[in-house]
């Protein structure tokens, strides 16, 4: 698996500095080589539970600047609620096999190494699912929810743009009409757009 | 004894003391011998002895004040009682002797014996110290010595009172007592007037007497525990005396039993004060002595009733035949004698619950509570974990816990099943057999001094307490079975666990690295980059193979497919194949029911995995045996040891499954003597 997604990243031209087996050795190697985005698995040896995500944090906590990528094997709104809201910059949270959609995946890694955010399309629906029907996440109309489950996801609006075959205009449009009707504040921070979205949907 | 007693003790020379004791009691003892002497030669005088039966009255109050004394003298020698013992039997012996002497001398021999009438007057004027040490003696008793100011003063107004009569009685010299009324009496050199003095001396020795009586009585009354039955016992020889006096002369009335009888029960009656003394101080502990008091009361209240009742029906019958028959007497007897045998039953029950509610009323009290709460559990009106509660209150102590020995494990249950603990310093008294005790009692040491109430009390509850033992029992059951389920439960998740992460970090991880790099090489076809078309399908089929023995070895932890399809022997022939510690398997078997086989293949294979991870073990042998009735499995090593049965889930898992078979295992783990592990199962093949 490791060995796979370092000759994708390689492939793309992208520097791999190392890869490692345990939560000890990860920590030693962001220290050491201080790389722009680590991807961590949260489930490592020796406990095999959420080691990952602990030295993530850690990592987090002494490098601000380090973009952090956790690959997790099940969907936990949790864990990606608390870390996302500690430090949005350059944090992403996805499904180990949303890997195999190479595309997709390349996308989130750029946008996470850039500083943006990239949740996982299973997050965002689940706190969508919870919230449905009994709020005003009923208000909007389908293809606004569409777009919001995307803006969770950490998309610009030039990525929705790309996706939905969309001008900018109707985006902008759109993105109004929502933050209104949840009563979010519009703030051209991407970071904080997909923050803001993420609470009211985790809330 | 107190601590200033027994540090008298020390500072006295034990020989010295010894000697003493028994050197005292001696003489006196000795006195009976000059007494025998004169009264055989003055036997042929009537007036010289006071007849057989006060002479035996006489010698057997010498002799009991005076052995008991110096018995008592030499077991505790602190203790003022035992010498007073010994100096009122030789009061009484010289009192007996110069008596006698006085009389043989001046009677017998005309005067010629030297000192007659000396002795005479001497021995006449001894009777006040008799008193006088009686009341020293009650104030004394049972510590030793008056350890109260009200009880010193007594003493010291008996002492006083004794000296004051016996000296002045000497002085004023009137004429000497019958049958010596035509002497007057030796060494009289104050005038009548100091008769007051005397008179003065006497109301002091009844003063001190009564005072003593009065206040061993409010002693008893207020006294607990040790003190209290001493006390009862001293108070049972000293009443016996006046009682049986009494009895004897009631007796001596109604049928005359000669003065040889009245001389034996008058002289038993006598022995008894000094004996009851002795008995309170030395050995309250080895006698009930309320139950005594008890019995003694009970059967004379009987005897009076009974006899009374019996005088009353053959007089009554007597006249009532007499209209119809000449002599009428044998028949009113033979019926008064049926009729008070059949009563007799009855009326000792009924005199017994009297006596008892009158004069053991704690006991009473105690038991009737018990009894009551008995009455109202079987009714269906209590549930029987009170009964702790009703012991704690009929025994008065609020610390009482009842406790139950559990079956399995060594701590003690209440009658709720929680874990029973007494009060630091408690004592235990056990309730059935000592060997498979029905419960015990964890109480204040102080209920040990009244073993007769404790005893009543405990024999009341025994069905109760078996009934709330049994209940706790059930519970006990039932929570072992509640755990077990709740740990079935547990370990069926803990195995789901197990199997998500084998999947996930076995073949689902292999497969998904698999798919990525069939992505990658399409991605970089796709770009026109060269793929190495052989060497990506090698090293797909490889991924692909290994992912296939996960799955294989995940399925077979799961359920192992030769178990389903060869049976145990064969499927422990293949775990032995598969561990890499030589194993000798020993399974000659049937095929058995599915479960038994899986129960005893786990076990096989939770044990050998653990030897093969902690016990570093050079061999090991897998043995699986069944004689038709019982499936008996073991796997031993001959590893480090040590292993602890409780820590491991795997085992303690397989423990419950063992358990829901109807089945048992166990695990004998000496560290450096290996380990094994082995489990019997009911099975009919």
């Amino acid at each position: 698996m490791r060995e796979g997604l370092r000759s994708l990243l390689a492939g793309e031209g992208h520097d791999v500095v190392a890869q490692v087996g345990d939560a000890e050795a990860l920590r030693t190697a962001v220290r050491e080589l201080r790389p722009e985005l680590a991807i961590i698995d949260v489930r490592m040896p020796p406990t095999q539970t959420d080691e990952g995500a602990r030295a993530a944090v850690e990592l987090r906590a002494e490098q601000p600047d380090l973009a952090v990528l956790l690959l997790s094997q099940d969907v936990e709104t949790r864990v990606a609620l608390t870390l996302m809201e500690e430090q949005p910059r350059g944090f992403g949270y996805l499904l180990k096999d949303r890997v195999l959609a190479i595309d997709e995946f390349l996308d989130a890694v750029e946008r996470v190494g850039r500083g943006g955010s990239a949740i996982d399309p299973e997050v965002v629906l689940r706190l969508m699912d919870r919230r449905d029907g009994v709020n005003r996440l009923a208000e909007l109309t389908p293809r606004e929810r569409e777009l919001l489950g995307l803006i969770a996801e950490g998309h610009s609006n030039a990525s929705i743009g790309k996706r939905l075959f969309l001008s900018q205009k109707t985006i902008d449009t759109h993105i109004h009409s929502i933050l209104g009707k949840l009563g979010l504040p519009a703030t051209p921070d991407q970071n904080r757009r997909v923050l803001a979205v993420l609470a009211y949907l985790g809330a | 004894m107190n601590a200033r007693a027994a540090t008298a003790e020390l500072e006295w020379k034990p020989w010295l003391v010894r000697a003493a004791a028994i050197g005292s009691g001696s003489a006196v003892v000795l006195l009976i011998v000059p007494i025998a002497w004169l009264t055989i030669l003055g036997r042929d005088d009537g007036r010289i002895g006071d007849g057989p039966l006060f002479n035996a009255i006489g010698a057997i109050g010498i002799l009991s004040t005076a052995g008991v004394g110096s018995f008592l003298a030499l077991r505790r020698p602190a203790n003022a009682v035992g010498w007073l013992l010994i100096a009122l039997g030789l009061v009484w012996g010289l009192g007996g002797l110069g008596d006698l002497y006085g009389r043989y001398g001046l009677l017998a021999r005309d005067g010629d014996l030297p000192g007659a009438l000396e002795a005479a007057t001497l021995a006449q004027n001894t009777w006040p110290w008799l008193f006088a040490l009686l009341a020293l003696i009650v104030v004394s008793f049972p510590e030793g010595r008056p350890v109260s100011r009200g009880r010193r003063r007594i003493a010291v107004a008996a002492a006083a009172a004794g000296l004051l009569t016996c000296a002045s009685g000497i002085a004023v010299g009137d004429d000497l007592d019958p049958p010596l009324e035509d002497y007057s009496a030796a060494f009289a050199f104050l005038g009548g007037a100091w008769q007051a003095a005397v008179f003065v001396g006497v109301c002091g020795l009844l003063a001190a007497v009564i005072a003593a009586s009065v206040d061993i009585v409010r002693r008893l009354r207020r006294a607990r525990g040790v003190e209290r039955r001493q006390l009862t016992a001293f108070a049972y020889g000293a009443l016996l005396v006046p009682a049986s006096i009494s009895f004897c002369f009631i007796l001596n009335a109604v049928v005359d039993i000669g003065d040889l009888g009245v001389g034996l029960l008058l002289g038993g009656a006598i022995v008894l004060l000094p004996a009851a003394t002795a008995v309170a101080i030395l050995r309250y502990r080895l006698y009930a002595i309320d139950r005594i008091v008890n019995r003694t009361v009970v059967y004379g209240v009987l005897t009076a009733l009974l006899g009374a009742a019996f005088l009353l029906l053959v007089v009554s019958l007597t006249r009532l035949f007499a209209t119809v028959q000449d002599d009428p007497s044998p028949l009113a007897t033979a019926l008064a004698t049926v009729i008070v045998t059949a009563a007799f039953l009855p009326v000792r029950a009924r005199v017994q619950r009297a006596v008892d509610r009158r004069f053991a009323r704690r006991r009473f009290a105690a038991v009737s509570m018990v009894e009551q709460f008995a009455t109202r559990l079987r009714n269906d009106r209590e549930p029987p974990e009170r009964i702790g509660a009703v012991l704690a209150e009929a025994l008065r102590d609020p610390g009482l816990v009842v406790a139950f020995p559990r079956l399995r494990g060594a701590e003690l249950l209440d009658p709720y099943g929680a874990v029973a603990k007494g009060l630091p310093e408690c004592t235990t008294t056990i309730v059935g057999p000592a060997g498979e005790p029905t419960a015990l009692l964890l109480h204040d040491a102080v209920l040990d001094e009244d073993p007769d109430v404790l005893g009543a009390v405990t024999a009341a509850a025994r069905l109760p307490l078996e009934i709330a033992r049994l209940r706790v029992e059930v519970r006990g059951q039932l929570e072992d079975v509640r755990a077990s389920r709740a740990r079935i439960v547990a370990a069926q998740d803990a195995e789901r666990r197990r199997v998500e992460r084998d999947i996930h970090d076995g073949a689902q991880q292999r497969l998904v690295a698999l798919a990525l790099s069939l992505q990658v090489a399409r991605r970089r076809h796709e770009s026109g980059e060269g793929v190495d078309l052989g060497a990506l399908l090698d090293q797909t089929s490889a991924e692909l193979g290994a992912a296939v023995e996960d799955l294989r070895e995940l399925a077979r932890g799961v359920y192992p497919a030769v178990l389903r399809e060869d049976g145990l022997a064969e499927a422990l022939r293949a775990l032995a194949r598969r561990t890499p510690v030589p194993v000798t398997v020993a399974a000659d078997l049937p095929r058995l029911d599915a479960g038994l086989e899986a129960a005893a293949y786990f076990l096989a294979s939770e044990a050998v995995t653990n030897v093969v991870r902690h016990a570093a073990a050079s061999t090991l042998t897998i043995t699986a045996e069944h004689d038709g009735v019982r499936l008996y499995m073991s796997v031993i090593d001959d590893g480090i040891g040590g292993a602890d049965a409780s820590r491991g889930s795997g085992l303690a898992g397989l423990a419950d499954r063992f358990a829901a078979l109807g089945g048992s295992m166990r695990v004998v783990s000496e560290p450096g003597r290996g380990t094994s592990v082995s489990g019997e199962l009911p099975c009919e093949s």
